[in-house]
C-alpha cells in the first residue's frame, strides 16, 4: 500500500510505503542484488555479467509512475494523492567493495553525465515537480545495501526543504537584487577560512552556518541551476572537486565516510527559477571518530541545529586532507 | 528481458531493457573523448544571470 497523505500542521506530504518494509536489508556480499549476475549465479537486479553504470526503476519505491489505489479515502481536511512520481536506483560501479570515494575522477565524471541524463528525462515528465538526485553512503545514515549506490526521487511536488531554500532565495534577490548562492560564495571567497578546495568552476566549504560537523556544500561558481546548465569544462571541475571532497572524507578519520549527498537542482514544474543556485549538501553524521551527531529534540522536535563544533575548525581539518586529483587511472 | 531503446550521443551510450517485473533498467556505457580531461578549451556557455 502506497499513497501520498498531507499533513496540514505542517502544509507537507508525507508517503506511506508498506512494501518497503519488506525490501532487501543488509543482505551478504554473495546474494547483493546489485552485482552483476555472473554466469550460473544468484540472478540480480542487474541481469548480465558487468555494466559500467547503470539506472532502473526501484523494485521498492515510495513513488511510482503508475501508483496503487490508496488505502484510504481522503477528505478536504485529511488530502490524500495516489502517490505518483519516480523512483530510481543509479548503481555507477560494478564493484560490491568500492564507494564514490574510491571510484576514478572519470569514473565520477561518468556518474554526473548520468545524472545529468536522468534529470534531463525525468524533468520532462509532466507529472513531475522535482527532481532529487542523492546518496545515502553507510549504515550510520540507514543504507540497506552496501553496493555503492546513489538514488533519484521524482516527486510531484515541490519537496519542503528546497520550498524553503527557493523562498529564502527568492526574498533575497527581491531586496538586494542578488542571488543569494552567489552571495555565500563571495561571502566564504572572502574569509577563505572555511574553503575546503576550489577550482575554476566549483568551490567545496563548510559554510557559516554548516548544522553538522562536516558539513560540505559545493557551490557552482557560475549562475547554473541545474547539471543540465553544465558543460563538459563545468563537468569535469564536478567531478574533480567531488573527488576531492570525497577521498579527504575518508581521510579524516582513516574509515569510509559515511554521508548524504543531496543534489539541488531547480524545480521541474516549468516555471522560471533563475534566482535559485545549483549546489551539491553533504551531511555527514560523524563529529568525531567514535562519535555520531544525531538528530535529537532541539533538531527533530523543533527543528533548531545545535553544531557542537565550529565550521572554520572542521574546515581547517577537513582542508589538510585535500590532495591534487589525477585523470591517469590508477593500475 | 526485452531490449527496447538504444540511445546514442559521441561519449555515452544507453541501452534500455525491460525487466521480467516490467521495470526498466538502462545501461551506460562510455567512450571518453580526452580521458586525461586535459583539454579545457571547452568551455561552458557564458552564465545567463547572476
Amino acid at each position: 500500500m502506497s499513497e501520498l497523505r498531507f499533513n496540514p500542521l505542517l502544509g507537507e506530504w508525507t508517503a506511506t510505503a508498506t512494501a518497503r518494509q519488506d525490501r532487501t536489508f543488509l543482505p551478504p556480499d554473495n546474494y547483493c542484488p546489485l552485482c552483476p549476475t555472473a554466469p550460473g549465479g544468484f540472478p540480480t537486479e542487474i541481469p548480465e555479467p558487468d555494466y559500467d553504470i547503470v539506472a532502473f526503476e526501484n523494485k521498492f519505491p515510495s513513488l511510482r509512475s503508475i501508483p496503487e489505489t490508496p488505502s484510504i479515502i481522503g477528505n478536504d481536511f485529511y488530502r490524500v494523492e495516489p502517490s505518483l512520481g519516480v523512483c530510481e536506483v543509479v548503481v555507477y560501479t560494478p564493484h560490491h567493495s568500492s564507494s564514490l570515494a574510491n571510484e576514478s575522477v572519470e569514473q565520477i565524471y561518468k556518474l554526473i553525465r548520468v545524472w545529468t541524463d536522468r534529470f534531463k528525462e525525468l524533468d520532462s515528465l509532466d507529472f513531475v515537480d522535482y527532481v532529487f538526485i542523492f546518496e545515502n553512503k553507510g549504515e550510520a545514515v540507514g543504507v540497506t545495501l552496501h553496493h555503492p549506490h546513489g538514488q533519484i526521487y521524482a516527486y510531484p511536488f515541490v519537496p519542503p526543504y528546497i520550498l524553503k531554500e527557493l523562498s529564502q532565495a527568492r526574498s533575497h534577490k527581491e531586496t538586494s537584487g542578488r542571488c543569494l548562492y552567489c552571495d555565500v560564495v563571495s561571502e566564504e571567497t572572502n574569509f577563505k577560512d572555511r574553503v575546503i578546495a576550489e577550482n575554476e568552476s566549483f568551490m567545496a566549504v563548510i559554510p557559516f552556518f554548516a548544522r553538522y560537523p562536516y558539513e560540505t556544500h559545493i557551490y557552482s561558481k557560475r549562475h547554473l541551476q541545474a547539471l543540465t546548465d553544465l558543460f563538459v569544462h563545468g563537468q569535469r571541475d564536478l567531478a574533480e572537486i567531488l573527488k576531492q571532497v570525497l577521498a579527504a572524507f575518508d581521510q579524516l578519520f582513516e574509515v569510509s565516510f559515511p554521508y548524504i549527498m543531496s543534489i539541488h537542482q531547480r524545480p521541474s514544474d516549468g516555471a522560471v527559477y533563475d534566482y535559485y543556485h545549483f549546489h551539491i549538501e553533504f551531511y555527514p553524521p560523524m563529529r568525531s571518530k567514535a562519535k555520531l551527531k544525531y538528530l535529537a529534540g532541539s533538531e527533530a522536535g523543533a527543528g533548531m541545529f545545535i553544531n557542537d563544533t565550529l565550521p572554520e575548525e572542521k574546515a581547517a581539518e577537513l582542508r589538510s586532507h585535500i590532495e591534487p586529483v589525477s585523470w591517469q587511472p590508477t593500475t | 528481458m526485452e531490449e527496447i531503446e538504444t540511445l546514442q550521443d559521441p561519449e555515452m551510450h544507453r541501452r534500455q531493457i525491460e525487466l521480467l517485473d516490467g521495470r526498466y533498467l538502462l545501461f551506460y556505457t562510455f567512450e571518453i573523448q580526452d580521458p586525461a580531461g586535459s583539454d579545457r578549451s571547452l568551455k561552458d556557455e557564458e552564465e545567463v544571470t547572476r
